[in-house]
């Protein structure tokens, strides 16, 4: 059964780029441009991992993380943030704000795949 | 109670005799020395006249010597007189003398001749120059009495001739010489050291005025109760008035209400705690010539207690200086840094958002880049890798879309932006834009209507004009997730008005003050909602002004917002450049929390 990764990202483009990358390596994909309807699919199918983006429509990606370490059942996902917020003091906040992993926009494919494959094979 | 009600007749009576003070006489101390003087000798004499009816009731016509002496008590009156007449003490006092002597003369004849003790008030007699004043008085008050002395010599050797030299007779006027040349020897030295005082106090007095003249800082003296004894006369320059308005209450009624409570306190607490104090406060200045509103001038006081204690009741010394100007500075001051701070924040938020909306397209182009050129990740499927060069050329032309948005609003900014006025059709122009923004309406699920009455020709830049539709049209349908979004184009006399109204979330009504702002729309909060510069609404308003037209918007949160542009038909007030908004964002203000900002319409 293969792992399955949760991508929370409202730019269509960015989003097609993250799934077609994973899927390209066997991964399966759950994907949602809304913060409340991640929590859901988290809820209803326990993802191996989560790619979070931070600025999302009505609730931030940092909120949406704030959710799910505190929720007892949830709180053991890894939750890597995907974000263009890389002005300094950015990575620390996310990282503070509960985000495992940090990575910036825009990626570079090597290190994505790499940081994803950290977490789901530890997992 | 006694008390009370002498003081006050004895009050009415100086006032009354007051009048009768010679006119050439103007120094204060004088006059009351010659009111006192003519007090004194009028109710003297006054009475002595009283006295003669009785004495004729009693005794009879009286003799030589009891007359004598009548008219000796008399005598006053004519020294009072003659005061009121010249308005010197000297001969005044001379009368009084020869009054007193007289009186001596003629009890001590009736009382035992030599040995008799009214000639012991003959020694005192220089004495009254003490109170009446001047050496010259002291000096003819000796000569009189040493003249009686004479008198009572001589008198009394026509009526003893035959007396020892060594008797009374000689050793007592010796004595009574000698007394009275002590007694004036000391009265002048008494005199002279009085004088000297007071030279040094008028000219201590003098040197205190020229000090208070030539400060600029208001000196006041208060008493125990706050009240002013004393005020310099700096108060004109600081109030506008003499000093003598601020005598009493006055100070206290200039003072701000609000800043009265401070005011008294400080007085309070210069007074006991024994040590300088200063406080700010506000001073309400009279308008010149009573009408108008009172200004305001804020002044620092120095209270310092006052070590003397002193006749007036003087309690506290307070220096005012004005520091109105020091405070216009100081605020001036505190703005320029506030809005410098703000203009930073601004600049921060900015980049932040600008950084942002720059990875984002990045992050494609780079992305699908990477994938196309990698041996693993390349799709075999052929559709597939052109659909991928379609993203990465999408995101690149949106990536130019934001930089060139950018450079716009720099170049509005700077002054820089240049616009070519010429005639076309604004309606062709409008359809043409609709039809542009239609796929994307349509894939939003928003209806695009059109309200375009044609043709209309009028003389703009239409470069800028497609720029400022595009824009609008760009923003109705971002923040319009259903509903519709409505073009009108209409005629407003020498304008035509350019709407474009949406039914989408609309805008607060706190926010729609800062919209059109530079970077206000530029959060950089992670809890943005919307992708953009936040700039787009910006350009318009520049452009538009550019223009010589206005940008009007009427929105409420969540019906949705209607933008109006105004645009002169005829290319009148067209300006080469648009003035610069950065007073505008200066104006922006309060800091922004990063993580904690309200969802903002950005364009």
């Amino acid at each position: 059964m293969p792992k399955t990764v949760l991508i929370v990202e409202d730019n269509d483009l960015n989003m097609k780029l993250f799934s077609d990358l994973l899927e390209a390596h066997g991964y399966a994909t759950l994907k949602t441009a809304s913060g409340v309807e991640a929590m859901e699919i988290a809820r209803a199918h326990r993802p191996d991992l989560i790619l979070m983006d931070i600025q999302l429509p009505e609730v931030s990606g940092l909120e949406v993380t704030k959710w799910l370490k505190q929720d007892e059942e949830l709180k053991t996902i890894p939750v890597i943030a995907v974000t263009a917020f890389a002005m300094k003091g950015d990575e620390e906040r996310i990282r503070e704000g509960g985000c495992e992993a940090y990575l910036s926009k825009p990626i570079s494919v090597a290190k994505f795949l790499e940081t994803v494959r950290n977490y789901l094979d530890a997992a | 109670m006694c008390r009370v009600a002498a003081a006050q007749i004895l009050s009415i009576l100086r006032a009354r005799i007051g009048v009768l003070v010679h006119p050439a006489v103007e120094d204060e101390d004088l006059r009351r020395r010659h009111v006192d003087f003519m007090l004194a000798h009028l109710g003297a004499g006054l009475a002595a006249l009283a006295l003669v009816p009785i004495y004729l009731v009693g005794w009879g016509a009286p003799g030589g010597l009891t007359a004598l002496a009548l008219c000796c008590l008399a005598l006053p009156v004519v020294a009072a007189a003659v005061l009121s007449r010249t308005g010197r003490l000297l001969p005044a006092c001379a009368v009084s003398s020869l009054a007193i002597a007289g009186l001596i003369l003629t009890v001590s004849r009736g009382t035992g001749g030599i040995g008799s003790p009214a000639l012991l008030f003959l020694p005192l007699m220089p004495l009254t120059a003490l109170v009446w004043g001047e050496r010259g008085t002291a000096l003819v008050a000796a000569a009189i009495a040493l003249s009686a002395v004479v008198g009572v010599f001589v008198i009394e050797s026509l009526a003893n001739p035959a007396a020892d030299l060594l008797s009374p007779m000689v050793a007592w006027p010796l004595s009574a010489a000698a007394a009275i040349a002590c007694a004036t020897a000391l009265v002048l030295l008494a005199q002279r050291r009085d004088r000297e005082r007071q030279r040094h106090e008028t000219a201590r007095h003098l040197r205190d005025r020229a000090v208070l003249g030539a400060l600029n800082d208001l000196v006041t003296w208060h008493d125990a109760a706050g009240q002013v004894v004393f005020a310099s006369d700096a108060a004109r320059a600081l109030l506008g008035e003499g000093p003598e308005s601020l005598v009493g209450r006055g100070f206290f009624e200039r003072v701000h209400v609000a800043d009265r409570p401070a005011f008294l306190k400080a007085l309070a607490d210069a007074r006991h705690l024994g040590r300088p104090v200063e406080v700010r406060y506000r001073l309400m200045v009279p308008p010149p010539e009573g009408r108008g509103a009172p200004t305001v001038r804020w002044v620092e006081m120095r209270i310092a207690q006052a070590d003397c204690d002193a006749p007036d009741g003087c309690a506290v010394i307070a220096v005012t200086r004005d520091v109105s100007e020091q405070c216009r500075r100081e605020s001036e001051l505190e703005e320029a840094r506030h809005a410098a701070v703000s203009a930073n924040e601004a600049k921060d938020r900015f980049l932040a958002v600008v950084s942002h909306e720059l990875r984002t397209p990045l992050n494609a182009i780079i992305g699908f880049s990477d994938m196309l050129a990698s041996d693993s990740l390349c799709p075999t499927d052929e559709a597939r890798r052109r659909e991928y060069a379609s993203i990465i050329a999408g995101s690149g032309r949106h990536l130019l879309d934001v930089v060139n948005t950018l450079l716009d609003v720099s170049r509005i900014e700077s002054g820089n932006f240049t616009i070519a006025p010429e005639p076309f059709d604004l309606a062709a122009l409008m359809r043409d834009c609709c039809d542009l923004m239609e796929v994307k309406a349509r894939a939003a699920g928003v209806q695009l209507r059109r309200e375009i009455v044609e043709p209309c020709v009028i003389v703009a830049d239409p470069r800028a004009c497609r720029q400022i539709l595009l824009n609008l049209l760009g923003n109705a349908l971002k923040f319009t997730p259903r509903g519709e979004v409505t073009v009108r184009l209409k005629s407003a006399g020498a304008q035509v008005a350019l709407v474009v109204s949406d039914t989408g979330i609309g805008i607060a009504e706190s926010d729609l003050a800062q919209l059109g702002k530079p970077f206000f729309q530029a959060h950089s909060s992670y809890d943005r909602p919307y992708e953009g510069t936040g700039l787009g609404f910006c350009v318009v308003q520049g452009l538009a002004a550019l223009h010589g037209g206005t940008v009007e918007v009427a929105s409420r949160s969540g019906e949705g917002t209607t933008v109006t542009v105004l645009l002169p038909r005829d290319g009148a007030g067209a300006r080469p450049a648009a003035t610069s908004v950065v007073q505008s964002i200066a104006r922006a203000r309060g800091p922004v929390s990063p993580f904690k900002e309200e969802m903002k319409k950005s364009a």
